[in-house]
């Protein structure tokens, strides 16, 4: 919080939890509010939509080992998570789906009349297909195949589809590093995750490519969100702002935005 | 019915085969890629080609791979199998095609009768769509959707649903048990309620339309 300009404001009365669906922190509504102690917003500023803020700034990323260190450990966390979808996906989950096959030629095999062997084997591939979709939940919350297949923005709107949320995507056909994409997405899924309501107006993503740089803007969501986005990036050496489009911008009311930066090939 | 088949897993691939040839079917060939499926089919010819969405060439050569033969082989039946029912690949399916194209969970083709009534259908030029796919457009419609979606009665989103699947209106009413007659009134009564054109004739355009109501963001359907 060194670098911050003003405080992470939170949503009173919200703490941080860990996400049941994906496995990460997020705030929720509780007895500790998350952001106390930061700084005083200064005099002037009216509320929180008008704070804008620094998390981290843009830094020289290469500048110092240790940091360089760090940031190959986040890398190699989503390289493993997406290693573990894969075998997920060409080991258990094929054998399962080859079984189910197996299952369907065993039925057809049974003596004609066996209704109850052809209703038992039945009952057995819906049991199959309930174990394959558990597998693939699990297999979304390590990295989801969409994301490593397709990227962030058809990944992302999957997510909001699969969810009931009105997201609004704008991404272009660039393809960042898997770390850097892993940690966009489940930034974005745990913030999404952590509103309690849906918001009124849809929450708004872009994402470009700034040189070698993933750039994700996330609109319509509180700014106290900034926290959390920090967990996610900052491992991977990214800066998180905060900032609030004005009206005019927008043709809407005032809009909090959080921008993260995360270094990537 | 000439089928041919594309599979980089070898467990799956022999399962589906030993199903295919109970079920009467030719096999024209098994390969474990895109690439070896186009060689194939370049010299031997097919009914209905079935492909892996997610195998080689990476990341996802059964896109790719029918692309390359819908250009070449435009009568070719396609049907996608995958370990995931996804929009955005079904979306990616219509765009390739919305005739005799299919999309199917891979554990849900598990019987003969399931997967010959999937490669008939396909054969005759209907689209086939993962019935958990279809109900999840429809059950989870986008939320802007949800009022359009909610104004519908039970029974009109049962026939959505089988719409969703591409089926026919003859096939909407054996599943449902009820007349073509009916059918036709509960689809006009969807397109009514939804704010589609009701002049889409053709199955292949309705189920294109439905979907892309059920799919699309806001102003865009």
């Amino acid at each position: 919080m060194a670098n911050a300009r003003f405080a992470v404001l939170a949503e009173p009365g919200t703490h941080l939890v860990v996400s049941a669906r994906t496995g990460h922190p997020r705030y929720a509504r509780g007895l500790t509010p998350p952001c106390a102690g930061g700084d005083p917003i200064p005099a002037g500023l009216p509320n929180r939509h008008h704070a804008v803020m620094s998390l981290r700034p843009p830094q020289n990323h290469d500048a110092n080992p240790t940091d360089s260190v760090g940031r190959c450990r986040g890398a190699d966390q989503w390289l493993r998570r997406r290693r573990l979808e894969r075998q997920l996906h060409d080991g258990a989950a094929l054998r399962l789906s080859a079984l189910s096959l197996r299952l369907g030629l065993l039925g057809d095999q049974s003596a004609v009349g066996a209704e109850n062997f052809q209703r038992q084997i039945s009952e057995l591939q819906d049991e199959l297909h309930a174990v394959l979709q558990e597998l693939r939940q699990i297999a979304d919350k390590i990295y989801p195949p969409l994301l490593n297949q397709a990227g962030i923005g058809p990944a992302l709107r999957e997510l909001a589809a699969e969810a009931g949320i009105e997201l609004a995507v704008t991404d272009g056909a660039d393809r960042f590093d898997p770390a850097a994409e892993g940690a966009a997405y489940f930034m974005v899924a745990d913030c999404l995750a952590a509103e309690p309501v849906e918001p009124p107006a849809p929450i708004r993503v872009t994402v470009y490519r700034d040189g070698r740089l993933l750039v994700l803007s996330l609109g319509g969501l509180p700014t106290c969100h900034a926290e959390l986005a920090q967990y996610h990036v900052g491992p991977l050496g990214g800066s998180v702002t905060t900032a609030v489009e004005p009206a005019e911008l927008t043709n809407t009311p005032p809009t909090n935005k959080i921008t993260v930066r995360i270094p990537c090939e | 019915m000439r089928v041919a088949l594309a599979e980089d897993g070898a467990l799956f691939r022999e399962g589906l085969l030993m199903l295919l040839k109970a079920a009467g079917h030719e096999i024209v060939g098994a390969v474990p890629g895109g690439d070896e499926l186009y060689a194939l089919l370049t010299t031997t010819p097919a009914d209905v080609a079935i492909l892996d969405i997610r195998m080689p060439p990476e990341p996802d050569g059964g896109l790719s791979t029918a692309e390359r033969l819908r250009a070449v082989h435009p009568n070719l039946g396609l049907l996608f199998l995958s370990h995931y029912a996804e929009s955005h690949y079904l979306m990616r399916i219509l765009q390739i095609g919305t005739e005799s194209i299919g999309y199917r969970l891979k554990e849900k083709v598990g019987s003969i009768e399931v997967l010959t009534d999937t490669l008939t259908r396909i054969e005759a030029g209907e689209i086939v769509i993962e019935p958990v796919l279809a109900k999840r457009l429809v059950d989870r419609p986008r939320s802007e959707k949800k009022d359009a979606v909610s104004a519908l009665s039970e029974r009109e989103l049962d026939v959505l649903r089988l719409m969703a699947e591409g089926r026919s209106n003859n096939g909407i009413a054996g599943q449902l048990y009820v007349t073509s007659k009916a059918v036709e009134k509960h689809i006009a009564n969807i397109f009514g309620k939804l704010g589609l054109q009701t002049d889409a004739s053709e199955y292949h355009r309705r189920v294109l339309a439905v979907l892309t109501y059920l799919r699309s963001q806001r102003g865009a359907a």
